[in-house]
């Protein structure tokens, strides 16, 4: 009798199977476990971890490390992704041209038209026709600037509405026999222009702004031109949405909107090559990569931002796997369209336009990863013969076949942070696998950009856990509309804010958009990514790329935890008649443990003959 | 003795304020605060009672259970919410080291509680992780680029000090 581990050193988790083989070759399962993995995997401090996990297993089973008859370990997918973007078009607002933003309380409501002015040169002003938009700089009290401006309404001067850098927009208006629109928190007050025509809307609490928005409105209050009014489209965009508005026609003001040339990618495939420009879009893209399928290599154009990111996961993978970088070659890539907040250039209150831009997720083979000297390093540490076992792919399909109510033909869908990994086993026990770029990290990416949040780790923690509105001292509500309810108060910070419920403890999203926009953006990003390239994987490996010839898909590896993934590429293979679900390994393992389970079978089957 | 009227007697929405040996110089922002938020307050004057218990009493009776109360002998200010035990307030100020700014945001995050919208808090301590709140993300970007260019000319103005030396 011999006991087996297998063991399965992953990007984030390392897992064990510990197996007992009979002498007639009967093998029962006995235990398993897993923990993150200690170093970047294929290097040598994945052995501290690779104790502790074979520990954690045979500790319940009272058997030491070196009554281990063998320890097998995976030969890990020389696979490692990487990813970028790429701004493809930028609006370029010069001057302050403009401010929209949401300030929490703007004063009154209503849309008006006038001349800009300081608040102190206002007693300066004769009466006429003319109305004003009064500038009232955070150095004056709401209360003097109320006095100063009911004196000159007194006098009969016309005031239109007033831009207020601090948060006192209800306080001024209330002060005052009319209301007026007003905006305020404006921060950079000091860069609107003086004597300069502006228009400003402030709109309906619950509403967003109509006029500033359009426009065509916007050309009815200027006077504006077709030539004109064709440039502050761009401006109208980027108030879309807002409770409050201010545009300022100055002389020099202007508007730009261009495409920036963002290189070109070099796919070259067995038969053919292909060029197509970065600015194509993601859609553009990825006709070309599947018309030149199979793929040999993707290169860039030198000289170029996508050229330079290319340089630079090779130069990553290089440094990795100890190759030279002539020696690393980009194999495939998945892009995505996206967008990314730019800052409008003289901004006067953190406003920003959306530029269109691509994802870019890249993927290199490598040659074998050091796990040979893993292995060897293993064994000196615990004195147990170490052998590298089969390929991963293949592991993993023959640890999924465990799961109950699987037979051949079966695919599995290895989703991970850098690759998704497909696999196929025939009826005949034929397999076929594939790798994928784009992948977790890609999603976080996205999340990241089109939030604006500058944040990998809070994007992380939106991409892996549901979120909820703090409605209460005491309560939050989910995503989902349920409730719960808390016995201690919730941190003051929570407060009527977005949270993410990570297993840490409820986590603030620092950004206004709402809960529903932030779902919306997740999902998209994960379909975009998760169930396109779900897809992809499965058309490569599945017989003459017909996905129905496959009965079961069976999702291994922490993807298959996620809370929503499964059931997305499930509603997408939905129409292709595949049964699709989580694998439950050994019918007790879940979605995990695939690969470390096939090593010990594998190693099992082959003793028996 | 206080004269708190019980909770049945004036139904009005409104924050109440309980105040104790209070001034305008305290008590104004507050209400500032409030209005700017848009939410309606009742200031009712005692003569005696620890602010931590008026601040609760002012929350039973306000009917949109948030309450204020300021003690002038004790030198403090709470905010208190019905939902939560006497002893453990939102916010405690004293009035010693509390300038106007504070007390303004005191007023406006008795009027958030209330609407169930982000608290706000102070620049300083909130810029690890509030920057910006009033702005977009992008706010909060350059927000920090500005506290960037500070700290990187405080590094570049202690290495040519040192480089002198």
């Amino acid at each position: 009798m011999t006991y087996i581990a297998g063991v399965d050193v992953g990007n984030n988790t390392t897992e064990v199977a510990i197996g007992q083989l009979s002498g007639k070759g009967n093998l029962r399962f006995i235990s398993s476990a897993m923990v993150r993995t200690v170093g970047i995997k294929g290097t040598l401090r994945n052995v501290v971890g690779i104790i502790d996990a074979l520990d954690l297993a045979l500790k319940p089973l009272n058997i030491r490390r070196d009554e281990l008859g063998v320890v097998l370990l995976n030969e890990a997918t020389p696979v490692i992704g990487d990813i970028a973007m790429e701004t493809i078009t930028e609006t370029i607002i010069t001057e302050s041209a403009m401010i929209g933003h949401n300030p929490s309380t703007p004063g009154g409501q209503g849309l008006g038209l006038g001349q800009t002015i300081r608040l102190e040169e206002l007693k300066n002003v004769t009466v006429d026709e003319q109305q004003w938009v009064v500038i009232i700089s955070g150095n004056t009290e709401f209360e003097d600037a109320a006095a100063q401006l009911n004196r000159a309404l007194s006098r009969g001067i016309k005031i239109a509405g007033a831009i207020v850098q601090k948060d006192d927009g209800v306080l001024i208006n209330n002060r005052l026999p009319q209301p007026i629109p007003i905006v305020d928190e404006v921060k950079f007050i000091d860069r609107v222009p003086v004597a300069m025509p502006a228009a400003l809307e402030v709109a309906r609490p619950g509403r967003t702004i109509e006029k500033l928005s359009n426009p065509f409105d916007i050309a009815t209050l200027f006077h504006l031109g077709p030539d004109d009014t064709r440039k502050v489209v761009p401006i109208a965009r980027a108030l879309m949405g807002t409770r409050s508005a201010v545009v300022i026609k100055t002389p020099k003001g202007d508007i730009e909107e261009r495409r920036i040339p963002a290189g070109k990618i070099i796919l070259i495939g067995h038969n053919q090559k292909a060029e197509v420009p970065v600015d194509d879009g993601a859609d553009a893209i990825m006709a070309k990569v599947a018309e030149v399928y199979p793929l040999e290599e993707v290169q860039a154009e030198t000289g170029t931002n996508v050229g330079g990111m290319f340089e630079q996961v090779r130069q990553v993978m290089a440094d990795l796997t100890d190759q030279p970088v002539g020696t690393i070659r980009v194999q495939d890539i998945l892009a995505v369209d996206t967008f990314k907040p730019q800052q409008v250039l003289g901004s006067l209150a953190g406003e920003y336009a959306l530029g269109n831009a691509v994802g870019l997720a890249a993927m290199v083979h490598t040659q074998k990863l050091p796990m040979q000297r893993l292995a060897r390093k293993l064994e000196e540490e615990i004195g147990v013969s170490c052998i590298v076992g089969g390929v991963e792919a293949e592991m993993a399909i023959l640890g999924a076949l465990t799961t109950p109510g699987t037979e051949a033909p079966l695919a599995i869908v290895d989703v991970g942070g850098g690759s998704t990994d497909a696999s196929v086993i025939s009826k005949s026990g034929e397999i076929h696998s594939t790798h994928q770029a784009g992948a977790g990290d890609m999603v976080t990416l996205l999340i990241n950009t089109e939030l604006g949040l500058e944040d990998f780790d809070l994007a992380e923690n939106i991409k892996k856990y549901p979120l909820a509105k703090v409605e209460s001292l005491f309560h939050l509500r989910h995503e989902d509309g349920s409730v719960q309810f808390f016995h201690q108060p919730l941190d003051p910070r929570l407060f009527g804010r977005v949270v993410v419920l990570a297993d840490g403890g409820p986590i603030p999203v620092e950004s206004k958009a709402l809960l529903t926009k932030i779902v919306e953006i997740r999902r998209q990003a994960k379909k975009k990514v998760f169930v396109k390239n779900a897809l992809r994987a499965l058309k490569r490996v599945a017989p003459t790329g017909n996905i129905r010839l496959i009965s079961f898909v069976a999702l291994v590896g922490g993807s298959g935890l996620d809370f929503e993934i499964p059931n997305m590429i499930s509603d997408a293979l939905m129409e292709y008649g595949v049964v699709t679900g989580r694998a439950n390994v050994r019918g007790t393992e879940g979605p995990r443990n695939a690969v470390a389970t096939g090593l010990v079978l594998a190693y099992a089957q082959e003793n028996e003959s | 003795m206080s004269q708190i009227p019980p909770a049945s007697e004036d139904r009005r929405p409104s924050v109440r304020i309980l105040a104790c040996h209070a001034t305008d110089r305290e008590l104004l922002p507050i209400l500032w605060g409030l209005e700017e938020e848009g939410i309606p307050a009742d200031i009712q004057n005692v003569s005696s009672g620890e602010a931590v218990i008026l601040a609760k009493q002012a929350a039973h009776a306000s009917p949109l259970n948030v309450g204020i109360a300021l003690n002038g002998l004790e030198g403090s200010i709470v905010l208190h919410h019905r939902d939560l035990s006497g002893e453990c307030p939102m916010f405690t100020l004293s009035f010693k080291d509390t300038h106007k700014l504070q007390l303004r945001l005191l007023g406006t995050n008795a009027a958030r509680l209330v609407k169930g919208e982000p608290l706000a808090f102070e620049r300083d301590d909130a810029s690890l992780n509030d920057a910006g709140k009033h702005q977009g993300p992008i706010q909060t970007a350059s927000g920090q680029s500005d506290s960037d260019k500070v700290i990187d000319l405080i590094v570049r103005t202690v290495l040519e000090i040192l480089a002198k030396e």
